[in-house]
């Protein structure tokens, strides 16, 4: 790998002293003409425990090509020598291992279960209480997952119509989210403040508790039902009574549920049903996809035969 | 110990990473500082604060305006910011005051009027989800037109204040009730095949007048305002001129220009087969069912 994407500092660095010299001979030298050493791991020459040979040896072991993740910019020359704390050999290679301390990955991508799993169970449980933080952490990964879910039991009745669910959700959030953060008391002075400073929630343009982000999520999370009857769809046409009453009620669950959320989470309790009508409007449009979507008794196409 | 990451030790790529934070600071306050020019927050918020009881109130008045009395618009004498102990009157809010014009009414029956068209397509087969779109922008079509109509009153009528834009905008969007009632009547009368017919123009004709006489009560108040009031800020009398002149652009007003526009948009009811796209094919066509 020729490309280093971070060319270190041959200045000697304070840390460590050894490695000084270390870096100034690696720098030069450390392509890969060293023979292969399979004995001394990067780890080993990080921490000096061999001798100079050993830092040779490892130098020329691994040239991962992670350009960008010295260890520190001293103690390691070379990107591939590993003396950020990789593993050579062949073992380590197919491992899962990574640098040392290092967050596991679903937590440094901030996708917590725990959480999802909390606030999914709240969207199906119509006599929760909800806790007004339960949106302080307003992760997208399980909206994502639920419009993803509903777009492909919509694929399974056979209409791709991925974009338009996407377009909508996007379109809804937006507007929603604007209308919301209109509807909701503006925030006091100090809130305003503690806003700005620290961005501790809450949106300073629209003087509301509610941001973009805050509001996908709710809605994202509260589409749930309407997932659960699009995947009926898939066994049963949703074009006939019994569709368009499973789907109505799918639409009134999602609505009583995200209802709740934006009043808790926006402070407008007493205005319920006004926040209401937007939110089953919305979802009204997700509904329409998943009736209209379905293969259906074919009464659709009858009618589209004989115009 | 080695760290992750260690390149931020680096000073110079320290001091790039503080000069990205710099910037991307400055560029957010510049848009903080052009957003509020361009939206009046606060203004807006007025807009929306509503309640339960004013949303049912303010609908019934707009499909029955007939024998509602009081027209005026309640102010109140709120002590002015500038604390030099004069009073400002200011309008109540809507939720306070039935005859104030709110901009929540006009957004929901714009958004539901855009739904039902979709959801009557559909239901007589013809639905595809370019509907939607389709129809959200030919309704954003009239009401771009009529902000047209109303920014070129605005300078034939020599309106200054920014807060009665806003009421006619807010005004304007009021005929989305009536039409939205107009739809559904015909609908459900006449199975969904359009709103031709003798219920449906007779629905049309009836919430065509309650709008143009709602309007024409409400905006006397707005356009030729009695002076001493919050909507005339700098004290000045109207002229004779200039109320003739705003009496007749009112009357135009609420009786033409509505008339053109519920009707053409009562009249988008796509049974009559949905607008060639581009290519003429549709999601029929590509997929073959």
């Amino acid at each position: 790998m020729a490309s280093y994407g971070y060319q270190p500092n041959p200045a000697p660095q304070p840390q460590s002293s050894y490695s000084a010299q270390n870096n100034l001979n690696f720098y030069q030298s450390s392509y890969p003409q060293q023979p292969v050493s399979g004995h001394s791991t990067p780890f080993q020459a990080a921490y000096g425990a061999g001798t100079q040979s050993n830092a040779y040896g490892a130098s020329g072991t691994a040239n991962y090509g992670f350009g960008a993740f010295p260890a520190q910019a001293g103690a390691s020359g070379q990107m591939g020598t590993g003396q950020s704390g990789l593993r050579t050999g062949w073992l380590a290679a197919f491992g899962t291992e990574g640098y040392e301390g290092e967050p596991p990955l679903l937590e440094e991508l901030g996708v917590n279960f725990g959480h999802i799993q909390m606030k999914t169970l709240t969207v199906l449980n119509p006599v929760a209480r909800i806790d007004q933080n339960i949106m302080d952490d307003a992760d997208l990964a399980g909206p994502f997952l639920f419009c993803a879910l509903f777009g492909t039991f919509l694929l399974l009745s056979g209409k791709l119509w991925f974009g338009y669910v996407c377009g909508l959700a996007a379109l809804g959030a937006f507007s929603l989210n604007f209308i919301f953060s209109m509807m909701s008391p503006p925030l006091s002075q100090d809130e305003m403040n503690a806003a700005q400073s620290q961005h501790y929630g809450g949106s300073n343009h629209l003087s509301s508790t509610l941001t973009l982000g805050r509001s996908s999520s709710v809605l994202g999370y509260c589409l749930l039902p309407l997932v659960f009857a699009s995947l009926l769809g898939v066994l049963l046409p949703l074009d006939s009574l019994i569709g368009y009453i499973v789907v109505s009620l799918a639409i009134a669950w999602c609505t009583y549920s995200s209802s709740a959320m934006f009043c808790v989470v926006g402070r407008m309790t007493n205005m319920r049903g006004l926040v209401a009508y937007p939110l089953a409007l919305f979802y009204v449009g997700f509904g329409i996809m998943a009736i209209f979507s379905s293969r259906g008794t074919g009464r659709i196409d009858a009618m589209k035969a004989e115009t | 110990m080695p760290q992750f990451g260690g390149f931020m030790n680096d000073p110079t790529a320290q001091m790039g990473l503080q000069m990205g934070q710099s910037a991307m600071k400055v560029g957010q306050e510049y848009v903080e500082q052009n957003f509020n020019r361009y939206i009046n927050v606060s203004a807006l918020k007025h807009y929306f604060n509503v309640s339960n009881r004013y949303v049912l109130s303010k609908t019934l008045l707009v499909l029955f305006p007939w024998r509602h009395r009081p027209w005026s618009r309640s102010q109140t004498n709120t002590a002015s910011p500038s604390h030099n102990g004069s009073t400002t009157t200011q309008f109540l809010p809507p939720r306070e005051d039935v005859n104030s014009p709110d901009m929540y009414i006009p957004l929901m029956a714009f958004i539901t009027y855009v739904l039902l068209t979709t959801l009557i397509a559909g239901l007589n087969g013809k639905f595809e989800p370019q509907l939607l779109g389709m129809t959200l922008s030919n309704a954003s079509v009239v009401i771009i037109l009529e902000l047209l109509v109303l920014w070129l009153g605005r300078y034939f009528l020599n309106i200054s204040s920014e807060s009665q834009i806003y009421d006619l905008v807010a005004y304007s969007g009021y005929k989305f009730v009536g039409v939205i009632v107009t739809i559904a009547v015909a609908a459900i009368v006449n199975r969904g095949k359009g709103t031709g017919g003798w219920v449906g123009w007779t629905v049309f004709a009836y919430t065509f007048m309650a709008n143009a006489f709602f309007l024409l009560r409400s905006l006397k108040y707005v356009l030729l305002p009695p002076d001493n009031s919050p909507s005339n800020p700098s004290m000045q009398t109207i002229a004779r001129g200039q109320r003739s002149r705003r009496t007749q652009f009112l009357f135009v007003y609420s009786y033409v220009v509505q008339f053109a526009f519920m009707w053409w948009l009562t009249a988008l009811n796509f049974t009559s087969g949905v607008p060639v796209v581009a290519g003429g094919k549709g999601i029929k066509g590509r997929w073959g069912r």
